[in-house]
């Protein structure tokens, strides 16, 4: 009968691992401490609405127009936006989305380079120019111009962004933030493996402001395409998106655009650079899931030219990803969201609600994109405040 | 010599790819391509040294096996037995198979984002994954097995002088059991693929998935790969165990 | 001393297509210590009389009657399959132990012991306690499972063509072993075979089926003296006898 050890041993296993477990995390002694302390749990923007509203966190940080949505939507309350983040409005002007170009795609094609900043920056200008114009570009990229259902009502993408614009500075000219705190927090890794050269690529910008201005592109060395990876999920990217789909003002004003490959669709994967009429090359629109990710397809050579986060594209080039900054493209856009309930109006109500739930013994749970300007900006705050950061069912080991 | 010689043609193909990988890594000189061995070594050999200011390699590799363990245990205690009644019971079979075959070929990953809202994120929504990627090879391997008992081993049971329970004790469970063992040996397979997979999904902070995700986020493609070879050997030393109780505790198997 | 007395026994079966008359009227008579060999055509039914005493099929009509000559209850028989039915998981020894274990014998541990080894030696089998099934050969395995029925202890050992997938050398030790057993033992055996030689050389008696839908056709006694040898021409003249009956049907 010796078949009926099977179970016996299966229990076994499984004892002994329980056993292991907790006698190693037994042995924990470090993480007793009187500050108070919130923990930190990544998500992606999409499914952090669903979450605050299943009171699976209680507050989430993230960009626009996630915080319409949930604003809109009935989810919750907007409570702090990036100028009430401490320490004294320093995020009000920081770059939040970046452009990035592969070092050696701005040495082989550095017209070109220019160009797609030009084109970049001629979108920023169109968004302050006519931004119901942009509003509805925006509208139809993100969410292809349906109703949005959320927890119940229905939204109208239009009036969505309509609440959303408002709190993004569209920008070429802000400056880049230090994720000092998001590096400190993975302090034990050797983040020096490479020193970059240079964090940003000046001279890209500077002949985009003259191409710009004027001066006739020199179209001597073409590639057969350039691929762009961004976001598809955010209106941060609008400058991008109001390019491809304004392209008629652009080209008639600069004689260079963007323009789609399609008409018909409000989301294009493929357009055309043209000059004076002619097509140059071919531009692929790659929508990624993670700033992170394009940023490591970009050092993958699988993409060319990037338009993401400023903090995954720092954090990367100082890890030695061989990409550039070119210009910012915004500036805030972030929103921390409660839930109507919650204790709080504003950043310091939500600091005593952060303090007291500490001391309570259950912490606030926080939803924030990982290794984003906006879980920095949070690192950074809560340091300014005093509040300790754990992270979400990380179990704790001591000894090991 | 007649022993070790399997082993070393075992070893030859590793041992080719890294060489192979590793010319070509020079060659390329991209790290985010290929990363070198002298970068992928010094992560598996200091398994101990915390990553990216978490979890180290150890940890995330003891948090993965434990969850994967409860998953596939839980869907054992509910597979098996379930399995067993709709071998026994066509009535009870009729019930439970259409709705089984209807999810069977969902892809557990699927089910996240519903599993994050029943079962909230972290441990309860991972379980949920590798309950339903490890249910279903069990459940259906022990039907398998039911059906694999011969009647005559019934009838002599009964002959002998058995009971239903008797029989069902003596007979049905041990004639069973090499395929209900051979559906665990696939099951676990299968769940160590969805958790590592599921943990690359957002809410979770600690599992070799979550080290991947977070790796590729910052462009370390070494962790990457070291934390693959860990994936790997995991499932191999795990596969091992398995076979190894298949050859010692059913060696009848196919030999009668 | 009568241990088995079927009378009018009768068994329809029914699949998907057909329904057939398997037995029409089975009726016969077993004593007790007798070796009685049950033959017939291909087909006549002769494994479901085996199976209906066993209690494994019930019969549609008829009786049959024990010694004390109420209802015949199926425990107290034990069964030989052609193919040994052992079980591949247990040892020789927890096969012959598997029938004593059930709760029905309410056997203490120790008695059970006792009486695997004396089974054991019974069918020279001791050597192997510890084995499994697979590792033993045809005439082994086969003297394993006569050893697991006669643990119970049946009046009456049913064996449904037992030796016929055995090469011919292990056969006839068998067949001695039966014999023997019976001697030493005083068991009741009832043995279905095809093999006219086999139930000539067994037999006290050889009870010959009829065909579809099958009755009782004729009952032969074999009174020669053990050990028979089969080249004696009494023995050729039996053969032949009972095989013209079986084949003529």
């Amino acid at each position: 009968m010796r078949i009926w050890y099977l179970p016996l041993i299966c229990f076994l296993i499984l004892f002994s691992l329980v056993l292991g477990y907790v006698f190693l995390s037994g042995v924990d002694v470090s993480s007793i401490s009187t500050e108070p302390e919130v923990q930190f749990v990544y998500a992606t923007s999409g499914i952090m609405p669903q979450l605050l509203n299943t009171s699976q966190v209680d507050a989430f940080f993230v960009w626009e127009s996630v915080v319409s949505t949930a604003d809109l939507g009935g989810i919750g309350k907007v409570i702090a936006r990036d100028a009430d983040i401490p320490p004294d409005r320093k995020w009000e002007n920081t770059a939040c989305n970046v452009l990035v170009m592969r070092n050696s795609f701005i040495t082989e094609y550095p017209e070109i380079a220019s160009l797609l900043s030009a084109i970049t920056i001629a979108g920023i200008q169109r968004i302050h120019e006519d931004p119901d114009e942009a509003m509805n570009i925006t509208a139809g990229w993100v969410y292809g111009s349906h109703p949005i259902r959320s927890a119940g009502l229905t939204l109208n993408p239009i009036e969505l962004e309509k609440n959303a614009f408002p709190h993004i500075n569209f920008t070429d000219k802000a400056r880049l933030p230090d994720p000092g705190y998001l590096q400190q927090s993975l302090y034990d890794y050797e983040m020096t493996l490479k020193s970059p050269s240079s964090r940003e690529n000046v001279t890209v910008y500077t002949r985009a402001l003259e191409l710009l201005t004027g001066s006739e592109p020199e179209l001597s060395h073409i590639p057969p395409y350039v691929r762009i990876g961004y976001l598809p999920s955010a209106d941060l990217y609008a400058p991008l998106y109001v390019s491809i789909m304004g392209y008629e003002k652009i080209c008639d004003r600069y004689g260079f655009c963007l323009v789609p490959d399609s008409h018909m669709s409000g989301r294009p994967t493929e357009c055309q650079l043209r000059v004076q009429n002619s097509t140059i090359t071919r531009i692929r629109l790659l929508p990624g899931q993670v700033g992170g990710g394009v940023m490591t397809g970009l050092g993958q050579n699988a993409i060319d030219v990037a338009y993401i986060g400023s903090v995954p594209s720092l954090m990367q080039i100082s890890m030695g990803n061989p990409a550039a900054i070119i210009h910012s493209i915004n500036a805030g856009g972030s929103g921390l969201v409660v839930d109507d309930s919650a204790p709080c109006t504003d950043w310091d109500s939500f600091i005593v609600w952060v303090k007291s739930r500490s001391s309570s013994g259950r912490p606030l749970i926080i939803a924030v994109p990982q290794s984003s300007i906006q879980e920095e900006m949070m690192r950074e705050a809560f340091e300014y405040e005093g509040v300790q950061i754990s992270l979400y069912g990380l179990p704790t080991f001591g000894a090991l | 010599m007649k022993r070790v010689l399997p082993i070393l043609k075992g070893f030859a193909i590793p041992v080719f790819i890294i060489v192979i990988w590793q010319s070509l890594s020079m060659y390329i000189q991209n790290s985010f391509i290929l990363p070198g061995w002298e970068t992928i070594i010094p992560v598996l050999i200091h398994p101990a040294e915390p990553l990216f200011g978490g979890a180290s390699l150890f940890q995330n590799s003891l948090i993965s096996l434990q969850r994967v363990l409860y998953g596939f245990l839980l869907a054992v205690f509910i597979a098996v037995p379930l399995g067993l009644l709709c071998g026994w019971s066509k009535s009870a079979e009729d019930y439970v198979n259409p709705i089984i075959q209807i999810l069977r070929p969902v892809p557990p990953i699927a089910w996240m984002p519903l599993a994050i809202a029943w079962f909230k994120i972290g441990f309860g929504s991972l379980l949920f994954i590798i309950f339903i990627g490890s249910f279903f090879p069990v459940f259906i391997s022990t039907i398998e097995g039911m059906r694999s008992i011969r009647i005559r081993w019934l009838e002599v049971a009964q002959t002998l002088g058995a009971t239903t329970l008797e029989k069902f004790k003596t007979v049905v469970i041990p004639g069973a059991l090499p395929s209900i063992w051979t559906g665990l040996r696939l099951a676990f397979g299968v769940a160590w693929m969805c958790l590592v997979a599921a943990e690359m999904l957002p809410g979770t902070s600690a599992g070799l998935g979550y080290l991947i995700m977070f790796a590729y986020n910052l462009g370390q493609i070494q962790v990457i790969v070291a934390g693959m070879i860990v994936i790997g050997v995991i499932g191999i030393v795990s596969d091992s165990i398995f076979r190894i109780g298949q050859t010692r505790l059913f060696g009848w198997q196919g030999k009668e | 001393m009568q241990v088995l007395v079927l009378k009018g026994i009768s068994k329809r079966f029914c699949d998907d297509q057909a329904e057939f008359q398997a037995l029409s009227d089975i009726s016969c008579v077993i004593h007790k210590g007798e070796i009685v060999c049950l033959m017939g055509p291909s087909g006549c039914g002769k494994s479901t009389v085996l199976r209906i005493l066993s209690g494994l099929e019930s019969s549609d009509s008829g009786t049959i009657c024990g010694s004390d000559g109420d209802v015949f209850d199926p425990v107290h028989t034990a069964m030989v399959f052609q193919e040994h039915g052992l079980f591949p998981w247990l040892s020789v020894y927890d096969n012959i132990a598997y029938g004593l274990r059930m709760k029905v014998r309410k056997i203490p541990q120790k008695q059970i012991a006792q009486k695997v080894h004396d089974l054991l030696s019974l069918v020279h089998m001791e050597e192997f306690a510890n084995v499994l099934p697979h590792q033993l050969s045809g005439g082994m395995k086969q003297r394993v499972a006569v050893a697991r029925a006669l643990a119970i202890e049946p009046e009456i050992l049913l064996m449904d063509e037992p030796f016929s997938a055995l090469d011919p050398f292990s056969r006839h030790e068998l067949q001695d072993e039966v014999i023997r057993i019976r001697d030493t033992l005083g068991t009741t055996f009832f043995i279905v075979t095809h093999n006219p030689e086999e139930a000539v050389y067994l037999g006290d008696r050889i009870i010959i089926l009829s065909k579809r839908p099958s009755s009782v056709r004729k009952e032969i006694e074999v009174s020669s003296p053990r050990p028979r040898d089969l080249a004696e021409p009494e023995m050729i003249h039996l053969v032949r006898e009972v095989t013209g009956y079986v084949s003529s049907g």
